[in-house]
């Protein structure tokens, strides 16, 4: 049997407001919830809503055999209720049917795991505590922010009492190998890794409505074929749900893709859905995945030049990192949250300079004229923050002064 | 390790069984199976896919024959060239020799290489070997050196009849070409003794008329 397991990353990120200099000590509201809430109206009509529908409808159709995963994170589920519970409860019908898994990660979709490894861990468990309130499951598989993966984020994530992590078929680790194996981490005593199949994955995601690719138009009935011919224990198609709609616009065919390729999958007898936490059950890992570096599944370079490559990005990042002692100590609940936020991995991808070979997707998902625009913004926000800390810490000594008089 | 036996080239040789350790090219979606499907593998692989698993930073296929099809010696190998061509030869080679030594028979489709053994007769690696070995290769040599003698002898002899015969031969020809100007002699002689007589008679037989 060869398996297929599809898994959806749900995420919308905390936009910032237009913040200037005089904002700074003026104003402490960063974040824009007009256009967060006009971006997520605008792809929860044309993805997540058509898109639940489709997969609640091929379960039922499928009798089961049709299962998908998502990781959605906190902070898109915390604006789904606050702006658009029903489209919420899409997703809560998807997870009762029992076909639909959930996977953690971190509840910002955050790069915690660089500022440290408590805060990481917080990050998480904030997650796993949101999900069981949402959903009424614990997850038992880990996907880090846009799939960042190393030796030592698996070995902590097993400590946590994860038994699978997803993370990116990266060519230069696997070499003559096949993502479409299991594999095990090296440093970890039990824990599997799950790889993502990047070409069929991009088949989907980017060439899927690609003018002038070879392959197009990608019917259901030519990719189950490429399915069926993939050797190995599972293909596992990993990609971001906006593709449904968003990414891949309803007139290129994307949902009648959707639509017929379950049954396309299921008329080869040797393949069947399931869902990365049955993979785990279902195979044995084969070898040994051994990623002593930071690696991610963003643009070709595959590690974390999309987030701290430039200087500007870098400052940004040390600067916000700088202040995790001080916001620990305080233990100020909405300074807290907002120093989170800003650690959301969308805000450093904003600043992003690689205009060559990814630039057309950096510039699809950045709403700033330019990634000096979003650093001098984010600059600007972060420098509010440090006042507020400050005006904060002055004030709480002194506080404890009195109490001490 | 270089590889020592014919059990041992036949187990270099043998389909690996566990599909975890094929040769993946995903690019192109080429499976390897074993070391004998390298060569028709690797020139079926586009430039730019050899050029994503064979470049200055690693040789995807060295380590491949390395670790799974455990052949050191070609690994080795390997990673001293980048160009696809000598790459295929370099395996074509060591599959003949391989073959030979597990005592298969070489497939058509791989033809006989220019150079024959990766390991010179001479070198460290070809001079370790087992006991047991030795002596069979001992018994081998001797049974060798009996044929070859057996042989020489019986080429000696037929040289020496060839000989002999070739001798009688010329005597033949020698005396034949001897005997037959003295026919020719003779036959003069009698020719001219007959025309003597026939001239004699005319004259005696003139005479009686006058």
């Amino acid at each position: 049997m060869t398996s297929v397991c599809f898994y959806f990353q749900v995420h919308q990120p905390n936009r910032l407001r237009h913040y200037s200099f005089l904002d700074i000590g003026n104003s402490h509201n960063y974040f824009d919830d007009d256009a967060n809430k006009f971006y997520l109206e605008r792809v929860s009509r044309k993805c997540y809503i058509p898109a639940n529908e489709k997969i609640l409808d091929l379960i039922h159709k499928t009798d089961g055999q049709f299962k998908v995963a998502y990781s959605i994170t906190g902070v898109f589920l915390e604006l789904l209720e606050k702006e658009f519970p029903h489209v919420l409860q899409t997703f809560v019908d998807l997870v009762d049917t029992g076909c639909v898994e959930i996977l953690n990660e971190t509840y910002y979709h955050s790069l915690a795991y660089l500022v440290s490894k408590d805060e990481f861990k917080n990050q998480v468990k904030m997650q796993e505590k949101k999900i069981k309130s949402v959903f009424g499951v614990t997850p038992k598989v880990f996907r880090n922010t846009e799939s960042m993966f190393s030796n030592e984020i698996a070995a902590t994530v097993e400590q946590m009492g994860y038994k699978g992590i997803i993370c990116e078929g990266l060519d230069n680790i696997l070499t003559w190998r096949s993502p479409n194996f299991l594999y095990y981490c090296r440093g970890c005593s039990d824990m599997k890794v799950l790889l993502r199949n990047y070409r069929l994955s991009d088949d989907i995601g980017f060439r899927f409505s690609t003018p002038g690719w070879s392959e197009a138009p990608l019917t259901a009935d030519k990719y189950a074929l490429w399915l069926a011919s993939s050797p190995g224990q599972t293909v596992n198609l990993f990609l971001d749900y906006e593709t449904f709609g968003e990414h891949q616009w309803p007139e290129t065919g994307i949902f009648e893709f959707l639509s017929h390729l379950p049954s396309e999958v299921l008329k080869n007898e040797h393949m069947e859905f399931n869902t990365p936490s049955e993979l785990l059950k279902k195979y044995e890992a084969i070898g040994e995945f051994d990623v002593p570096y930071f690696a991610s599944w963003a643009d070709v370079d595959r590690d974390l030049s999309a987030w701290l490559e430039n200087d500007m990005q870098k400052e940004a990042f040390e600067r916000i990192k700088s202040l995790e002692s001080k916001i620990n100590q305080l233990g100020d609940k909405t300074i807290l949250d907002d120093w989170r936020k800003l650690q959301t991995s969308d805000n450093f991808y904003y600043m992003c300079t690689k205009w060559f070979a990814d630039g057309d997707i950096h510039k699809y998902f950045n709403h700033y004229d330019s990634p000096y625009d979003a650093f001098i913004n984010y600059m600007n926000v972060l420098s509010d923050v440090e006042q507020r800390l400050a005006q904060k810490n002055d004030a709480h000594q002194i506080g404890e002064l009195k109490t001490e008089v | 390790m270089g590889i020592r036996s014919s059990v041992e080239a036949q187990q270099v040789l043998d389909m690996i069984e566990d599909p975890g350790k094929y040769f993946y090219t995903e690019s192109d979606g080429v499976v390897i199976r074993n070391l004998n499907e390298l060569p028709g593998a690797l020139q079926r692989t586009k430039k730019d896919v050899f050029g994503m698993h064979v470049n200055e930073e690693k040789n995807d296929y060295s380590c491949w024959v390395r670790d799974v099809v455990g052949d050191t010696v070609l690994a080795t190998r390997l990673l001293g060239t980048m160009d696809k061509s000598r790459t295929v030869q370099f395996v074509k080679e060591r599959i003949f020799y391989l073959k030979k030594k597990a005592g298969l028979s070489i497939s058509q489709k791989i033809k006989k290489p220019k150079k024959m053994a990766l390991v010179p007769a001479g070198s460290a690696k070809s001079r370790v070997k087992t006991s047991s070995a030795k002596k069979a290769t001992v018994k081998k040599a001797a049974v060798k050196k009996s044929v070859a003698r057996s042989v020489k002898k019986t080429a000696k002899r037929v040289v020496k009849k060839v000989a002999v015969k070739k001798a009688v031969a010329k005597k033949v020809a020698v005396k034949k070409s001897v005997k037959k100007p003295a026919a020719k002699r003779s036959a003069v002689k009698k020719a001219t003794a007959i025309a003597r007589k026939a001239k004699a008679r005319k004259t005696v037989k003139s005479k009686s008329r006058k």
